[in-house]
């Protein structure tokens, strides 16, 4: 199967004023049709700034775009003039955003909103933007649509205006939906409710879907396949089953592990990962993620570990030492954190 | 809703009852002596008889409190009084000078908004620019030379200069005056007459709108429904005017109305330099000459239309910005 | 080119700040708030120059005595309608020979002590009614607003008029008088200020920490909410310096010996035909004073609230 988008070493940092963040230091990844591919990571990790690059939405300046591609459909979308840009953005790459209240106009009605792409993109009028609104409200579980398409964002839950951008995304059936942290701001049982609509919209437009969250539980249980982001690099990347049952990356391992699991009443303690997120101007020389690295090695100081494939044909990770950390569970790992922090 | 209304509308009464109150007392306080104003010339001492029959006339020997209440009593009547200096009923005054000041401000107001508005977005969207600098220094300059420098400015530069330069008729500008005869209310037959009035008295209203109106456009653009707006594929002048400009305005109109309802009082001293025939003027030399009446009759007219103006303001609230609309339902 | 502002925002969420070995010490010391606002404030160009001509302004007037030998209002008709740049007036004399130099100097006097006091009278009644109004709430804050919308009700010129008309023109007056009538607008200002902040959860915060009410004041609510009235002061101070020049205008400002940039302008009118510099002078000091007072309120509001860059 071909992939639909392809980003390859894209670099993307921003000047500010203390000095140049490097944002996004180098992320390649592909996404395949139909599929849902989740990129997690902790804030500053890069994960919205690599989706702002593909949508176009960065600002440059202060934002740069220093070094990569991103193919979509043949074309690289970094070299593309605005308004090729603009013509893709929202009919085929389609983009929603983690706060539902911020990100709906507050002055125009929902079904105004909603009905806008069909009017820039489709050339529909503006009854026909409306009726297409109603469509779309229904198909993402608002009742009474035709009355509620009249509503203005102040005058919905947060977990129907979510539903809301969600109909506003998918109004053009776009191949890929960008979602980014799109249950984040939500209550947890509306979190539920928003990621089955995400899901079953996938089946119904069959667009590929690209999630970005900081939370595992959210990937579990919808992702086919998952990359792990660390300050602007990645870390691991493979199928949702390979990362979450054979992490091979000490950040992931180190993210698994501090989850609270219902099941697990041994471990007495969270398991944190030590440490706080590297400053993303002055980056740790050698593997980024080597200051907080309950295994760090010589090697890891010194030399930048490539991402390559580390199990079966599309297991990668970006580990000197990816394959000795097959043999290591959460317990263990419990146990060298403790130590370590007893040492500090 | 009109509930709301009712109710804001019965808030009018204290406000304006309390507003003239104040300046009854003031007037009480006054030494001056209104019967001076209305027989004395020249200097020479009031007869005692016409003193009496004045005093008598106009209540001047009751004690203060049967004044006031004789005040309230007729200004609920419709009556405003007499004037102590030129023995005309206020209400004759205000005739001439309510329309006047009126048509002014809804002019000066025009200005502010279309020229104040443009120029505000211009500057926000060209940011850093040298027009938006320019501007920056313009409105700030407009914001900080007095009123009145800014009229002789004008009357210098159009009228004076020109007349004496001899140039033609076409190209100067009457210095003084009044139109007297209007079209449909707001356009005079000689519009030579309004025009630097106008602009004078809109210049500070214009720059602080300018400047408002920039600095809500960089905090709108800034939100987040832009960067959806964006997301969408809508262009970058779309996204500015359909969706930010709705937003930025907000503010911006509570600004224009406030400034609306000030600028009818307010406009005395354009009123003098330009020899407008105004309510300004008209009260400040009321107050000069102590002539209470047509101050307290003029200035209730003017308390009143600025709460009401203040009132349409809040109304029209509701209109611009939906979150505040009274009455909806929520979900 | 796009309205968009610098993203600042999502780059300011990738600065991660902390050292990179790991240590156990987790708080990075930031730029102290005061420093911070003053560095923003300095890069601001308009309002650093804005803070330069005040503070030459007040040190022309501090020095005034130095800085001229003439006497201030002092008329000698024999020098009238002297030019700019005549010999022993480098800006010329007015109608009755007061030499506008020395006038200027000590003018500026007038005009910052006027802003000034009217200022601090307006600031200080106002932060107290302000204040008062909400945190008592309820009734008193209802019929304190009440009387902030009469008073605000009636024209503001046209009632200094007649106040002033009532009491007698001079610099006290007209002091006393235009901070009697601004202070409503700092009132309300504070007001909003502080009925924001008083929800906000990190008071809740404090309070569920036990902290005393004074402290909570003190420490949190104050200084958030001062912000506000100290730009909105400072634009006052321009603009009372403008309503002075307003009133000498009308007659009824500062009154003659003493020199007052307002009064020199109203006197200058009238030789405006042939004299054009008698108006002029004394109106681009007045330009100059509250224009820079514009542009340092306009950089405290910009450096006071980061989020406006």
């Amino acid at each position: 199967m071909e992939p639909l988008l392809i980003v390859e070493d894209l670099h993307t940092g921003f000047h500010t004023d203390g000095g140049y963040v490097q944002a996004v230091d180098g992320i390649s990844y592909e996404i395949y049709p139909g599929e849902t591919f989740a990129i997690v990571g902790e804030s500053g990790s890069g994960k919205s700034v690599s989706a702002l690059t593909i949508m176009g939405l960065i600002d440059v300046p202060p934002g740069e775009i220093s070094a990569g591609r991103i193919m979509w459909g043949g074309r690289d979308l970094l070299t593309l003039p605005e308004d090729e840009r603009r013509a893709i953005r929202g009919k085929e790459i389609a983009m929603i955003f983690q706060d539902p209240m911020t990100s709906l106009n507050p002055v125009h009605t929902i079904g105004r909103q909603i009905g806008e792409m069909a009017r820039i993109h489709e050339g529909a009028s503006k009854k026909e933007g409306r009726q297409r609104a109603v469509e779309l409200l229904d198909l993402v579980g608002i009742p009474q649509p035709d009355v509620r398409v009249d509503n203005y964002p102040h005058e919905f839950s947060g977990g129907m205006r979510q539903r809301a951008m969600i109909a506003m995304a998918i109004a053009c059936k776009p191949s890929l939906l960008i979602a980014d942290e799109p249950t984040t701001a939500l209550d947890v049982t509306v979190q539920a409710q928003v990621l089955e609509v995400i899901h079953d919209i996938r089946d119904e437009i069959g667009s590929a879907v690209m999630l970005i969250t900081h939370d595992l539980g959210v990937v579990a249980g919808m992702a086919d396949r998952v990359m792990v982001m660390y300050a602007g690099r990645a870390a691991e990347l493979g199928t949702a089953d390979e990362v979450f049952y054979e992490p091979r990356h000490p950040y992931t391992l180190g993210l698994l592990a501090s989850l609270p699991r219902v099941d697990d009443a041994g471990i007495e303690r969270l398991v944190p990962i030590i440490g706080h997120p590297p400053s993303l101007i002055n980056k740790p020389p050698g593997c980024v993620f080597h200051p907080r690295c309950p295994f760090v090695e010589e090697m890891c100081r010194t030399t930048v570990p490539e991402m390559r494939v580390v199990e079966g044909d599309a297991h990668m990770s970006a580990c000197h030492y990816a394959e000795t950390l097959r043999e290591i569970g959460t317990s263990e790992l419990s146990a060298i954190v403790e130590e370590l922090e007893e040492l500090a | 809703m009109t509930g709301y209304v009712i109710r804001r509308l019965l808030l009018v009464i204290p406000v304006v009852w309390g507003a003239l109150t104040i300046l009854f007392i003031l007037f009480f306080i006054v030494p001056g002596d209104p019967v001076e104003l209305m027989a004395g010339a020249s200097g020479r001492a009031v007869p005692e008889a016409t003193r009496q029959a004045i005093e008598e006339e106009f209540g001047l020997n009751d004690p203060i409190l049967v004044q006031y209440a004789d005040f309230w009593k007729r200004t609920l009547t419709g009556d405003l009084g007499t004037s102590y200096a030129s023995r005309r009923p206020v209400s004759d005054i205000l005739g001439e000078t309510f329309p006047n000041s009126l048509r002014l401000a809804i002019w000066a107001i025009f200005i502010e908004t279309t020229i104040g508005i443009s120029a505000g977005v211009l500057s926000a969207i060209r940011r850093y620019s040298f027009a938006d600098g320019l501007t920056t220094v313009l409105t700030a300059l407009a914001a900080s030379i007095p009123v009145f420098v800014l009229g002789f400015i004008a009357q210098q530069a159009f009228g004076v200069f020109p007349n004496q330069q001899g140039w033609p008729e076409w190209a100067r500008l009457p210095v003084q005056g009044t139109p007297e005869d209007w079209h449909f209310f707001l356009f005079p037959s000689d519009w030579r007459y309004l025009l630097l009035p106008m602009l004078v008295l809109a210049s500070v209203g214009t720059a602080l709108v300018a400047r408002m109106t920039r600095t809500t456009m960089l905090e709108v653009s800034r939100a987040d429904y832009m960067r959806t707006a964006r997301a969408k594929g809508l262009s970058e002048r779309n996204v500015v005017m359909r969706h930010g400009l709705r937003n930025a305005l907000i503010p911006v109109v509570t600004l224009i109305g406030l400034d609306l309802a000030n600028l009818i009082g307010a406009a005395i001293i354009t009123e003098t330099v330009f020899n407008w025939r105004g309510m300004g003027r008209q009260i400040a030399t009321s107050i000069f000459r102590r002539d209470a009446p047509v101050v307290l009759g003029l200035t209730l007219v003017l308390v009143v239309a600025y709460v009401l103006i203040n009132l349409l303001v809040d109304l029209s609230y509701g209109f611009f910005d939906p979150r505040v609309r009274i009455g909806k339902e929520k979900s | 080119m796009a309205i968009s502002v610098p993203d600042r925002s999502l780059a300011e969420e990738h600065i991660g700040g902390a050292p990179t070995e790991p240590t156990t010490d987790h708080t990075v010391a930031p730029a102290t708030p005061k420093g911070d606002v003053w560095r923003r404030f300095k890069r601001n160009r308009l309002a650093m120059i804005g803070l330069v001509l005040i503070v030459l302004i007040v040190l022309a007037a501090v020095f005034a005595d130095f800085l001229t030998t003439g006497q201030p209002g002092k008329v000698n008709t024999n020098d009238a309608n002297q030019r700019l740049f005549s010999p022993g007036h480098p800006l010329g004399t007015d109608r009755v020979g007061r030499d506008l130099y020395t006038d200027v100097l000590y003018g500026a006097r007038v005009s910052l002590r006027i802003g000034l006091f009217a200022g601090l009278i307006a600031a200080s009644i106002g932060i107290v009614v302000g204040a008062i109004s909400a945190f008592y709430g309820r009734w008193i804050d209802s019929s304190i607003m009440r009387f902030t919308d009469i008073l605000l009700s009636l024209p503001y010129i046209l009632i200094a008029l007649a106040i002033i008309t009532v009491v007698g023109p001079g610099e006290r007056t007209v002091i006393l008088v235009l901070g009697l009538l601004g202070w409503m607008a700092i009132a309300r200002v504070l007001r909003a200020s502080i009925l924001q902040v008083k929800e906000t959860e990190y008071v809740e915060a404090a309070r569920a920490l036990g902290a005393p009410n004074r402290r909570i004041i003190f420490r949190h609510i104050l200084p958030n909410t001062i912000q506000p009235v100290i730009v909105y002061t400072t634009l006052f101070i321009g603009a009372a310096v403008l309503s002075e020049a307003a009133l000498s205008f009308l007659g009824v400002g500062v009154q003659r010996p003493t020199p007052a940039w307002g009064l020199m302008v109203a006197e200058g009118r009238r030789s405006l035909a042939n004299y054009p510099h008698m108006l002029f002078v004394p109106a681009i000091a007045l330009s100059i004073l509250v224009t820079a007072a514009v542009f340092v309120g306009d950089g405290l509001r910009d450096a006071l609230d980061p989020k406006l860059k």
